[in-house]
């Protein structure tokens, strides 16, 4: 006999019942809430703005009719697919041969080699693309390299491009080419295969999913970005660059809603086929797989070493002119030091307010989000009860990465600003910055909260009922402690995302809430460059001062946890 | 010792209190959004000289370009999130008024401004404040390296060795960039205009989304002629940028900077009051420090690196032909050289 | 069957499990299974399972995997809900209660002990919703950690212990708030098998001086034959045989279980008559059937229970040639090929009688079946 009376505790576990499985289905209902206001809702509604005329009757396809027959207009998409593929074959190459010599030689330098090409990701897109024009401009210090031919238009997207998203296909590719098995290796050896023929046979197909993976991110990030081409495309159009130029320009949502709508065909097209893809690359390592240690080799261990080198250093020459840019008097007739372009007096772009502007909303998103994202994606992995509700959640989780941020930022428009929404309050405000901002990161800190959940016993929560604990319980005291190193990183990377994004922000922000990243655009257009530098620099700052806390803190963590976590 | 601490406790009560009296009567000074496409650089200038006179309205600037502030004025036409214009081109708010978008007001002294500067209805629904003027930035530097001589006129700008050398704001996006290709036809009439923007067109290397940055590109290099307006060019020239101010000599485009109330806002007296203010006399001196033309006649005073002929030089601008024909000039804009647009 | 009080458990350890076994007469139905289901999709993981379970008794499901057993473990649970059917766990229908609401403990085959809580906090996880005050919690997990043999370590972490330690500490666990049955879902499969055959007993005779009633699901039949007071023989979701572990090793009911608990020579026959059939053209005397004459059926003889002669003998009726022969320590497990038929018979000997008749392969024998053992088993329908 427990010492409890058991009609009291049995009562009180019936409560206890009702009550967390009604809890459960709020929070999941709120989840399904929360990705129909933020992401089914506003695009169903600029579908729709893509089928009406100005006065808001329904003209069919009509306004789809004018945009094929402008040809202005309908260049922009064979423009996109030329830039998007172009930057596809540059960037997977250079990524898989700097990944290779990562991962597959003894080269030096490795882990400095790493960090410095996170660099391009902590900065907003806007950053290469105005140091582009310092470097290949008119006035460019080195502009005799392009041999006449212009920055601005397709060369310097393409440079541009490369730059910022080569971190993102280095990451997939040094993870695909890590994932490798040392007894495929031995084998081939011991059939005396030569190197070539193993490259071909035991490489490339072991990391196969991995290049098809990073080709599509690549493409999907380089036809979507809109920073760069709006900074040095010059006179290319592109459909990213359109709908900024229909929406704000032209005032014309309609034909701006049209572009947003071809523009998602190839996003969600690649999402789809990258879903495919990745489905397929399930278990096709054994656990037993033993990874490959590669042997020192002088002539190809420095040959990759000189290769990473160079890209480190074209890098590194990038940011360095941003940051010399913002310090110069004025370029290039005035070459002494000023810090003057950090205090972004009298210029558009709200100057230091929209930086604080941008730590609020960062800090927001990656507090909120984080919490938001990871309860969800425990609901749906560990919920156990509501199966058909848990996979709508986890389908729209997904979708949000098909989504380019132009047009999330457009339909936020359409949604959030008509007047018989009552959540039009948000308009204009912080609030619609940070929904948005969650949303359109949502996928990756979804599908890596999935991962670490994956990773815990799935028997937590039915020991945790069986000891009649409630769920929010085990989920305070035991999931999220131990998932504490995943769920830092969701934060750190929802922090440095809407610290830099521009592409769904750009339409979204109100009088007192205009961004750091923001104010680097206008900036720019107005002609003030070097202040744009500086901002884009202030940006890059602190992105990096927050990823080296977050080291620190994962490192402190880790090694307060050792004790438990150590295998 | 009790006393004491009583009367501390006292002194501190009444201080919070004051404290937070000051704090309530701070919050409910009322705030007026005011959408702006007034220079940046002078935004703070305008609210201060403002806030001297009627401390109690707090100003919450929002601003782009021309073209931009109009859109979003239209864009949220059913939902206005504006209370006041103050700073938009005259063009922009006929084409506004025409969609019922503004509230009529005549301002305390609206009489004393120059008729040509203040709306036709009774009561006007806009007032002017200032005219801005076109004008061309040359970068005297890159035109010497370059062998680019200094234009002008307009027609120089069409001439072959300014092939890849001019900048000019896109029409869509910029007030200058329509009050030039509006000018233009106004000048011309409709076919030599066009036929003189094709050859323009030709030369041209880039249209940019603001007025300011074809001056700015000069300024730096990036290109050697900007065309752009008056007031931006001499502020560079006057920050020691190597630009010389070219005022063409067929004639210069302008339009008005205007203030308006927004219909529908829910702060009217407020508004009415910087509506007020909008055309008194400090306001026009405000105005004038930026600009060489104002609404209130008599008080302008020349400014540094403006001709002193400037008003005789402007186009006899009708800005109805300007308003009524926007849609359909910008739309053949577009047709015809749409593809070298900055990216915006 | 009493709850235990805190106090008298180790008072109770020490008690013979006779006592036990003497206060369970007659016994108390602990868990009533009725008609329960269970459909995913279209795989129908449970049929129709009825099943009771006694007060103290220690019961194992077994069966090969996809048999059903641990849906029907999570079942009782209320891990996972039936389709259709009812539980009763002392008078109470518990078929739609979730978990909490349930009163059991549980131990997966992962341990499942929380990382990153000490083995105290993990002992105590259930305690404090109990309303268990401090003390008494550091009393209570004091007690079972001795009970498991890990005083002391109450600071430990999960991984700084082995994997038997660890198990150890999740059953203490799923004991700490006293349960009225003990779940244990293959709690023995990931250990290795030194470990395995001493906790196996620990488990066992825990159970018996604290008396809770207890369910085991296993797929090794060794373990449920040693462990279970009563085994139930599952199969593609269905109950085959419910018995003590020597009705089922002994008394097979079908073919099916006969093969999966120990190892049996099925050897195809013909009816013949109520208790002979036809082995090829041999006959061959068997236990009592029901079958028709003419039908098709088995014979199902252990190979311990084949006898062996080196010589021809007037009980041997079946020669047959050596092919094969395995050691396994205490006896030598030989297999024939039978000369008349096409078929193999496996034999245990005695590892001395294998060395005195030189078994090695090619060696000409004589078997026996004895008839007693010669179980009849219809053919299987599906």
């Amino acid at each position: 006999m427990s010492t409890s009376s058991p009609v009291l505790s049995i009562s009180a576990w019936r409560y206890r019942f009702s009550s967390e499985t009604l809890l459960k289905l709020l929070f999941l209902l709120a989840a399904l809430g929360l990705m129909l206001i933020g992401l089914v809702f506003p695009l169903y509604t600029m579908l729709l703005k893509s089928l009406q005329n100005s006065a808001g009757d329904f003209i069919g396809l009509a306004n789809y009719r004018h945009y094929f027959s402008t040809p202005a207009l309908a260049n922009s998409i064979v423009n996109s697919f030329f830039i998007a593929i172009l930057t596809m074959v540059l960037v997977v190459g250079l990524a898989f041969m700097c990944a290779y010599g990562m991962t597959r030689t003894c080269m030096p330098g490795k882990r400095i080699f790493r960090m410095l090409t996170l660099l391009p990701i902590l900065a907003p897109s806007l950053l290469p693309a105005i140091s582009l024009v310092y470097i290949f401009g008119n006035q460019g210090y080195l502009k005799a390299l392009l041999g006449g031919a212009s920055i601005y238009g397709p060369i310097g997207i393409v440079i541009g491009m490369c730059f910022w998203i080569f971190p993102h296909a280095l990451m997939i590719l040094v993870t695909a080419l890590s994932n490798s098995d040392a007894r495929l290796y031995e084998a081939a050896r011991a059939m005396k295969t030569s190197a070539f023929r193993t490259f071909m046979t035991v490489t490339l197909p072991g990391v196969r999913y991995g290049l098809i993976s990073c080709a599509f991110v690549v493409f999907t990030l380089a036809i979507t970005d809109f920073g760069v081409p709006k900074v040095i495309g010059g006179q290319y159009n592109l459909l990213a660059t359109d709908i900024y130029k229909q929406v704000v320009g032209q005032q014309n949502f309609q034909m701006g809603a049209v572009v947003s709508v071809i523009l998602l065909l190839p996003a969600v097209f690649t999402f789809i086929a990258d879903r495919w893809v990745q489905r397929r690359q399930t278990a096709q390592l054994s656990a037993r797989a033993v990874p490959y240690q590669p042997e020192p080799s002088a002539v190809r261990d420095w040959t990759f070493a000189l290769l990473c080198y160079a890209v480190a250093g074209i890098i590194l020459l990038v940011i360095g002119t941003a940051v010399y840019a913002s310090l110069i008097q004025f370029w290039p007739y005035n070459l002494s030091f000023t810090l003057q372009h950090y205090r972004f007096d009298g210029l558009g772009g709200s100057g230091w307010q929209s930086w604080f502007n941008s730590l609020k909303m960062a800090g927001s998103v990656a507090l909120i989000g984080t919490l938001v994202i990871f309860t969800n994606a425990w609901l749906v992995e560990k919920g156990q009860a509501f199966a058909p509700l848990r996979q709508a959640v986890h389908l729209f989780s997904i979708l949000p990465m098909a989504v380019p941020g132009m047009v999330l930022g457009l339909a936020y428009i359409f949604y959030f600003n008509h007047p018989g929404n009552p959540l039009n309050l948000m308009y204009g405000t912080l609030a619609i910055l940070v929904l948005n901002t969650l949303i359109h990161f949502y996928t990756v800190c979804h599908l890596t909260s999935m991962t670490a959940l994956k990773q815990l016993d799935p028997e937590f929560e039915s020991v945790g009922a069986s000891m009649k604990v409630p769920f929010w319980r085990t989920y305070t005291r035991v999931t999220l402690p131990v998932s504490l190193p995943a769920v830092l990183d969701i934060s750190v990377y929802l922090f440095v995302n809407a610290m830099t994004t521009v592409s769904a922000v750009v339409f979204l922000y109100g009088p007192d809430t205009r961004l750091a990243s923001v104010s680097v655009l206008h900036l720019d257009e107005a002609g003030y460059f070097a202040s744009a530098a500086a901002m884009a620099v202030l940006i890059l700052l602190t992105s990096m001062v927050v990823k080296l806390l977050h080291a620190a803190l994962t490192y402190l963590l880790l090694r307060k946890a050792q004790v438990w976590r150590h295998r | 010792m009790k006393n004491a601490l009583l009367h501390t406790l006292k002194k501190t009560t009444l201080a919070l209190a004051l404290g937070a009296a000051v704090a309530a009567q701070a919050a409910s000074a009322t705030e007026l959004t005011v959408y702006t496409a007034v220079e940046s650089d002078d935004l703070q200038k305008y609210a201060q000289r403002f806030n001297q006179a009627h401390p109690e309205i707090t100003i919450r600037w929002v601003r782009d370009s021309t073209g931009v502030m109009t859109a979003r004025l239209l864009a949220e036409k059913d939902n206005p999130r504006a209370d006041v214009i103050w700073g938009l081109a005259a063009t922009s708010l006929l084409l506004l008024d025409d969609e019922g978008l503004l509230e009529p007001y005549a301002p305390a002294g609206v009489e004393k401004l120059d008729p040509k500067f203040v709306d036709q209805n009774t009561p006007p629904a806009w007032v002017g404040m200032d005219a801005w003027v076109a004008a061309i930035c040359y970068n005297t530097i890159e035109g010497e390296k370059l062998g680019v001589p200094m234009p002008t006129s307009w027609e120089d700008l069409t001439r072959p060795e300014y092939k890849g050398h001019v900048v000019m704001p896109n029409p869509s996006s910029s007030g200058t960039g329509y009050l030039d290709v509006a000018s233009w036809i106004q000048l011309w009439g409709e076919e030599q205009a066009w036929t003189f923007m094709d050859g323009l067109h030709d030369n041209i290397s880039r249209y940019t989304h603001s007025g300011s940055a074809p001056c700015n590109l000069a300024a730096s290099g990036e290109a050697v002629v900007g065309v752009s307006f008056a007031f931006r060019a001499a502020r560079l020239k006057s920050q020691g940028a190597p630009v010389e101010v070219v005022f063409p000599s067929e004639g210069l485009g302008w339009d008005m900077e205007a203030a308006a109330i927004v219909k529908g806002t829910q702060n009217l007296e407020a508004a009415q009051t910087l509506m007020d203010w909008a055309v008194s006399r400090e306001a026009n001196e405000l105005y004038n420090e930026g600009y060489a033309v104002v609404a209130m006649p008599g008080v302008a005073k020349p400014i540094e690196n403006y001709p002193a002929d400037i008003v005789e030089r402007m186009i006899d601008n009708d800005f109805s032909f300007a308003a009524v024909n926007r849609d359909r000039i910008l739309q053949e804009w577009q047709r015809r050289y749409d593809g070298k647009t900055e990216a915006r | 069957m009493q709850r235990l009080q805190p106090a008298s458990v180790t008072a109770l350890v020490a008690e013979s499990a006779s006592d036990v076994m003497a206060l369970t007469s007659p016994p108390q139905v602990c868990l009533r299974i009725e008609s329960l289901s269970k459909q995913f999709g279209d795989f129908t993981a449970l049929k129709s399972i009825d099943l009771e379970i006694y007060e103290g008794e220690f019961v194992c499901f077994l069966g090969p995997s996809g048999c059903g057993k641990t849906t029907l473990l999570r079942a009782i649970a209320g891990l996972e809900l039936q389709s259709s059917g009812r539980i009763i766990q002392n008078q109470r229908d518990i078929s739609k209660l979730p978990p909490q609401k349930r009163d059991f403990g549980i131990v997966f085959q992962s341990y499942a002990l929380f990382p990153n809580l000490t083995l105290a906090d993990n002992i105590a996880y259930g305690l404090k919703s109990q309303g268990y005050n401090k003390a008494r919690i550091r009393e209570r997990v004091a007690q079972l950690l001795s009970l498991i043999g890990l005083e002391g370590s109450e600071h430990k972490y999960p991984a700084q212990l082995s994997g038997g330690q660890q198990q150890r500490v999740a059953l203490a666990r799923a004991l700490a708030t006293e349960p009225g049955l003990l779940l244990l879902d293959e709690p023995l499969s990931a250990l290795d098998a030194r470990v395995r055959l001493h906790l196996r007993q620990q488990i066992k005779s825990l159970q018996q001086a604290l008396g809770v009633t207890t369910v085991m699901v296993t797929h090794d039949q060794e373990e449920a034959l040693t462990m279970a007071d009563r085994i139930v023989v599952m199969n593609h979701g269905v109950i085959e045989q419910v018995g003590t572990p020597e009705e089922i090793y002994r008394h097979p009911v079908n073919a099916f279980v006969a093969s999966f608990v120990g190892t049996m020579n099925l050897l195809p026959v013909e009816i013949a008559s109520a208790s002979g059939v036809l082995l090829g053209s041999q006959p061959v005397a068997c236990q009592p059937h029901v079958l028709q004459p003419g039908a098709a059926a088995h014979l199902g003889i252990r190979p311990e229970e084949v006898v062996l002669f080196d010589q021809p003998s007037s009980d041997a009726v079946l020669e047959a040639r050596v092919v094969h022969s395995e050691y396994l320590g205490a006896f030598m497990r030989v297999t024939c090929d039978l000369l008349m038929q096409d078929q193999q018979v496996v034999v245990d000997l005695q590892h001395t009688d294998a060395e005195r008749m030189v078994i090695a392969p090619g060696r000409e024998v004589y078997l026996q079946l004895p008839q007693r053992y010669c179980r009849i088993f219809a053919e299987q329908e599906r």
